[in-house]
C-alpha cells in the first residue's frame, strides 16, 4: 500500500468522477492509484514531520513525469537548501549540497526513512497497482460517520511482497477521492494511518490537499504533507530527470 | 718395615691463611719427609697446623711458599686436575666423619675408587672382597652405611681408602667419632694393613690412642714442628 | 670416563634422587604441575578452537571457499562464481574433502509492518546442510528447510524478535539483483534458530538455495560460495595452492578459512598467544620452586661432593651426576605431568564451562561466532611432546647453577667444617 503512497505524493492527476451504479472495487482503486497521476506535473508542498524528539517542516518543490521519473529539492530551511531527491524507475539518488556529493540509495537503505519522515525511501519508488498484489472487495457502502462512503478491503495475494495483513481503503462514495487508508499487520492490528483532508480544486482537479501519516506504534509522532500549489501536464522533458539537474 | 723410599717431601713450606697484616700463618717453614711403610702420626692442639699439613701432603691444599714433592713430582707444577689424578690414584684418605656415599653400599663405597680408576671388574671384585675378608667386614657388602655402626663405617672407610693399594693414606681424626675400644679395633686393623701391605699411613690425631699405634710421632706448635720422635712401640 | 663408571654415576644420581622423599616428591609435583596445566590448557583451548573452526566452517563457508576473487572486499550480490557444477563435482571426488555446499549470499533488507532490519540471506541446499551444519540442530522452534519449501526460511531468533515474526510469519526481502535492479520476495517463517551468536541470530536468514537464486538472477550453475569441508583443517592450506591452479576460473579465488573470517582468525591467534604467555609465566613460576629445590639438594650434599672430590672424583663426574639427576626428574615428572594434564582434559570431556565460569552462552563469542561451551580437548601428540620437551629442557637449564656450583667447591673448607 506504499505504492499508493507515493502516487498520492508525487503524481497528481485530475480525476474524472465516474459515477457508477454499480460498484466496481477494481474501478475504484485504479482511480485512488490514478488520482495523481498525469504526464507531468510540478507543484510545490510542505512536509511536516512530527516526532517525539523534534518537529520540522520542509518546503519542497517537485517534479514529475509519467510513473517513474520524480525530482524533488528542498527550497526551505536554508540550511538544507538543495537538498534533493531524483528517482528514476527503481533507482533512487540523494544529492547532498553541503559535500556536493551524489549518493544512491543502496537497497539495504530502501526502507529505512526519507528525510527523516514517517516515509521511507521505498514509499518513494513503489509504483506498482493495487490491483496486482491485492485481491479486494467492499466491505461497507453507505453513510458512516454522516459521511457517504465506501470502504474497500485489500488482501495481499499470497506471494505477493507485502508487509501488510490488510489494507482498507475509504473513499468518498461520490467522487472516490480517499478518505483515509488504513494499514493492517499480519495479525490485524492497525500499523498505520493515511488520512486525507483539505478538499480543494487547484488546476481544475478536486483533490485533498493534505495528507497525514500517523504511524501506530509510535503515539504522536506524524507527517504532513500538505500542497501549496500544482500544476498539471506542463512541457517537462525526460532530459528534466537526470543526475545533472539533481545536483544544479 | 721401614724402607728408605721417599714417598713425600716438603722443604720450607709455608702456609698462610688471608694476606698482608691479618695473614694467618698456619705452616711456618716445615721441613718433612715421609718414607714407603711409614706409619706416623701428627699431633698437637687444635689450630697447631696439622690438618693443614694433611692438606698440603693429600694434595688437597696449596702452599704459600716451599716446595711439595710426591713421589717425585712437585706439587706446585702440577694442575689441580692432576692432583685431583694423583689423589684417585695414589692417596687415600680416611676422614673423622667417614664420609661414605650414603647411597651405596659398603661393597660399592669400596668399590667406587676402583671404579674411578676403570679397574675391569673381576679385579674388583677380588680386591673389596679379599680386603673386606682381611677387614672382618664380610657379610656387611650389602648393607647401606646407615644401616653399619659408625666403626663398621669407618671400616668401610679405610677399605676404600687401602683398597686400590695407593702409596700414601692420610687418616684424619679417624677416631673421634668411635669409642676407644672401636679405636684400638680400627688402629690394630690398619696396623696389620701397614704391615701386611707395607701400606703407608699419616694420621693426624689428638687421640694418645693413634699415638700408641704410631712408630714416630710428629709433634706441631704454632705452626712448626716442634719435635720428631721415633715412638717407644716398634715392631 | 668409562661406560661403567657413567652407568655407576648414572646409578649415584637415581639413588641420590630418592635420599630425601620428601624433597623429590616436591620436586616432582613441581614438574608435574609444570607440564600437566599446561597441557591440559592446551587440550582444551586448542580443542575448543579446532571445535569453533569446524563449526564456524561447517556454518559459513567450509574451510575452503571459493568465490569470486573481489568479493572479500566487497560481498556484493553482483559478484558471483559460474561453472560451478564442473567444479563441484571434481570437489566431490578428491579425497582430501569432505563435503561441499554451494551458497548464494544476498544482502538486503527484510522488513514487516514492524520495521526494518539488515540481513545476510544464505541460499543452501538442505538436507547437504542438514549433513554438514550444526544450525539444523539448533531450530529452537519450527522445522529446518526441506528441499520442497520455496518460500520458506529459517530466521535467527534475535531477528525474529527484531521484525517481530513468528511461525507462518511474512516478510519482505528487498535487495538488488545481479543486474542491480531492486527486487523484492516474500518469504515466510519456517523455522527460528538460536546458535548464540549475536550477529548470526540477528541478521542471518537461510533460505533454499533455488529462491535464491531467483531472486539474484542466477543460473543453476552460478553461486557466490562454493564451500569446502576437508577432512584434516590443518592440511588445508596445501589443498588451496592445489585447487588453485587445477580448478579456479579467472574470476575465481580459493581462500582459507582464515581469510574468509580473519575475525575468527585474528582472535584465535591472540587468544592462543595470551594463552601461550600464561603458560610461560607459569611454568617460570614452577621452575623457581624446582630451581630452589634443585639448588638446596645440591648445597646440602656439599660436604660429601668435597669428600668425594678429595678422594679424586673429577668435577666433571660429579656435574654428569647432577645433570643426571636433573634428567631424571624430567624423565619421569614431564610424562607423568603430561599424563595428568592429558587425564584431566579427558576427564572433563563433555562438561559445559558454562556451569563453572557462568554467565550466557551468547556472551561466549570469538569473532562474532557463538562458541561451545562444551569441553571437547583436543589430544595433539607432537604438541602435547613438545610442550613435555620443552619443559624438560627447561629443567635441565636450571642443573647448570647447581653444576656450576661444584668447581667452587673448596674441599679444604667443606672438610674443615666437618
Amino acid at each position: 500500500m506504499k505504492k499508493i503512497l507515493f502516487i498520492l505524493v508525487l503524481n497528481f492527476l485530475s480525476f474524472n468522477c465516474t459515477y457508477a451504479a454499480n460498484l466496481n472495487p477494481e474501478k475504484i482503486l485504479d482511480n485512488v492509484d490514478d488520482i495523481y497521476r498525469s504526464n507531468t506535473s510540478h507543484g510545490i508542498l510542505t512536509l511536516a514531520v512530527n516526532t517525539t524528539n523534534w518537529q520540522r517542516t520542509l518546503t519542497l518543490e517537485q517534479w514529475s513525469k509519467d510513473k517513474n521519473k520524480h525530482l524533488i529539492k528542498v527550497l526551505k530551511p536554508k540550511k538544507e537548501k538543495n537538498l534533493s531527491t531524483l528517482r528514476v524507475d527503481n533507482n533512487v539518488w540523494n544529492y547532498m549540497p553541503k559535500v556536493k556529493k551524489v549518493v544512491k540509495i543502496p537497497s539495504s537503505m530502501m526502507s529505512y526513512s526519507w528525510m527523516g519522515s514517517h516515509f521511507t525511501n521505498d514509499d518513494l519508488v513503489k509504483q506498482s497497482r493495487m490491483a496486482k498484489d491485492y485481491d479486494f472487495s467492499i466491505s461497507f457502502e453507505g453513510i458512516r460517520d454522516e459521511i457517504d462512503i465506501v470502504e474497500i478491503i485489500c488482501i495481499p495475494k499470497k506471494n505477493a511482497a507485502v508487509v501488510w495483513g490488510k489494507v482498507e481503503v475509504v473513499v468518498y462514495r461520490e467522487d472516490f477521492i480517499p478518505l483515509k487508508i488504513i494499514y493492517y499487520d499480519e495479525d490485524l492490528k492497525v500499523s498505520r494511518k493515511l488520512e486525507f483532508s483539505n478538499i480543494q480544486t487547484l488546476d481544475n482537479k478536486k483533490m485533498p490537499l493534505k495528507m497525514k501519516m500517523i504511524p501506530e506504534d509510535e503515539p504522536g509522532e506524524s507527517t504532513t504533507i500538505q500542497w501549496q500549489e500544482i500544476k498539471f501536464d506542463l512541457a517537462i522533458s525526460d532530459d528534466f530527470f537526470s543526475l545533472h539537474n539533481l545536483q544544479r | 718395615m721401614n724402607s728408605n723410599q721417599e714417598i713425600v717431601s716438603l722443604k720450607n713450606v709455608v702456609k698462610n691463611y688471608g694476606s698482608g697484616q691479618v695473614a694467618i700463618k698456619a705452616l711456618q717453614d716445615i721441613d718433612l719427609k715421609i718414607y714407603k711403610g711409614d706409619f706416623s702420626v701428627m699431633m698437637g692442639p687444635s689450630g697447631c697446623g696439622k690438618s693443614t699439613l694433611l692438606n698440603i701432603i693429600g694434595g688437597l691444599d696449596r702452599v704459600t711458599s716451599g716446595s711439595v714433592i710426591f713421589n717425585g713430582k712437585d706439587f706446585n707444577l702440577l694442575t689441580n686436575k692432576e692432583l685431583s689424578l694423583i689423589r684417585r690414584n695414589e692417596i687415600g684418605f680416611v676422614f673423622q666423619n667417614y664420609n661414605l656415599l650414603p647411597v651405596l653400599t659398603a661393597y660399592e663405597n669400596a668399590e667406587y675408587v676402583l671404579m674411578l680408576q676403570n679397574i675391569p671388574i673381576s679385579q674388583r671384585k677380588e680386591k673389596v672382597m679379599n680386603l673386606f675378608k682381611e677387614m672382618d667386614l664380610e657379610g656387611l657388602e650389602n648393607r647401606l652405611p646407615r644401616e653399619l655402626s659408625g666403626g663398621q663405617q669407618q671400616r668401610v672407610a679405610i677399605a676404600r681408602a687401602v683398597v686400590s693399594n695407593p702409596l700414601l693414606v692420610l687418616a684424619d681424626e679417624i677416631t673421634a667419632n668411635v669409642d676407644s675400644k672401636t679405636a684400638q679395633s680400627l688402629l690394630t686393623l690398619m696396623e696389620k694393613l701397614n704391615k701386611t701391605n707395607n701400606t703407608t699411613f699419616l694420621f693426624s690425631t689428638h687421640d694418645p690412642i693413634v699415638k700408641n699405634f704410631a712408630r714416630k710421632v710428629i709433634l706441631l706448635k704454632d705452626g712448626l714442628i716442634d719435635k720428631e720422635e721415633q715412638a717407644s712401640k716398634n715392631i | 670416563m668409562s661406560a661403567k663408571l657413567l652407568l655407576l654415576i648414572i646409578k649415584i644420581s637415581w639413588l641420590s634422587l630418592w635420599r630425601n622423599k620428601r624433597r623429590t616428591f616436591i620436586s616432582l609435583f613441581s614438574i608435574i604441575i609444570g607440564t600437566g596445566i599446561p597441557i591440559f590448557f592446551v587440550c582444551i583451548a586448542w580443542g575448543f578452537y579446532a571445535g569453533l573452526i569446524d563449526d564456524v566452517a561447517r556454518l559459513m563457508s567450509g574451510h575452503i571457499t571459493y568465490e569470486h576473487k573481489d568479493y572479500r572486499n566487497s560481498p556484493s550480490n553482483d559478484l558471483w562464481v559460474g561453472d560451478t557444477i564442473k567444479i563441484n563435482n571434481t570437489l566431490t571426488n578428491n579425497d582430501n574433502i569432505l563435503f561441499t555446499k554451494q551458497i548464494v549470499n544476498l544482502q538486503g533488507v527484510a522488513h514487516t509492518a514492524k520495521g526494518s532490519v539488515g540481513i545476510s540471506l544464505m541460499g543452501i541446499e538442505p538436507k547437504k546442510e542438514i549433513a554438514i551444519s550444526f544450525l539444523p540442530e539448533n531450530i529452537i522452534e519450527g522445522k529446518y528447510l526441506s528441499k520442497v519449501d520455496e518460500r520458506l526460511v529459517v530466521v535467527g531468533e534475535k531477528l525474529a524478535k527484531n521484525l517481530n515474526i513468528a511461525i507462518g510469519k511474512k516478510f519482505v526481502f528487498t535487495t538488488n539483483d545481479i543486474k542491480g535492479e531492486l527486487t523484492e520476495e516474500l518469504f515466510r517463517v519456517k523455522g527460528i534458530f538460536k546458535t548464540g551468536s549475536k550477529e548470526i541470530d540477528g541478521h542471518l536468514i537461510q533460505s533454499n538455495i533455488a529462491i535464491a537464486r531467483k531472486v539474484a538472477g542466477l543460473s543453476n550453475d552460478e553461486i557466490s560460495q562454493l564451500g569446502i569441508i576437508v577432512k584434516n583443517p590443518d592440511e588445508h592450506e596445501v589443498l588451496i595452492d592445489e585447487l588453485q591452479k587445477s580448478l579456479a576460473k579467472n574470476n575465481g579465488i580459493f581462500l582459507s578459512w582464515q581469510k574468509i573470517m580473519p575475525d575468527v582468525a585474528t582472535t584465535i591467534r591472540m587468544d592462543r598467544t595470551a594463552i601461550t604467555f600464561f603458560m610461560i609465566m607459569l611454568v617460570v613460576i614452577v621452575l623457581f620452586t624446582m630451581f630452589s629445590t634443585i639448588l638446596m639438594s645440591t648445597l646440602e650434599r656439599k660436604r660429601e661432593f668435597a669428600s668425594l672430590l678429595a678422594i679424586g672424583t673429577q668435577q666433571i663426574e660429579l656435574k654428569v651426576q647432577i645433570f643426571f639427576e636433573t634428567i631424571f626428574f624430567g624423565l619421569i615428572g614431564c610424562p607423568l605431568g603430561a599424563l595428568v594434564g592429558v587425564g584431566v582434559a579427558k576427564w572433563t570431556e563433555g562438561y559445559d564451562m558454562l556451569n563453572v565460569v557462568g554467565g550466557k552462552s551468547e556472551d561466549m563469542s570469538v569473532g562474532g561466532f557463538g562458541m561451545d561451551t562444551v569441553i571437547t580437548p583436543l589430544f595433539s601428540a607432537p604438541l602435547i611432546m613438545q610442550i613435555c620437551f620443552f619443559f624438560f629442557l627447561a629443567v635441565q637449564l636450571l642443573s647448570f647453577f647447581p653444576i656450576h656450583l661444584i668447581s667452587k667447591i673448596s674441599i679444604t673448607d667443606e672438610l674443615r667444617s666437618a
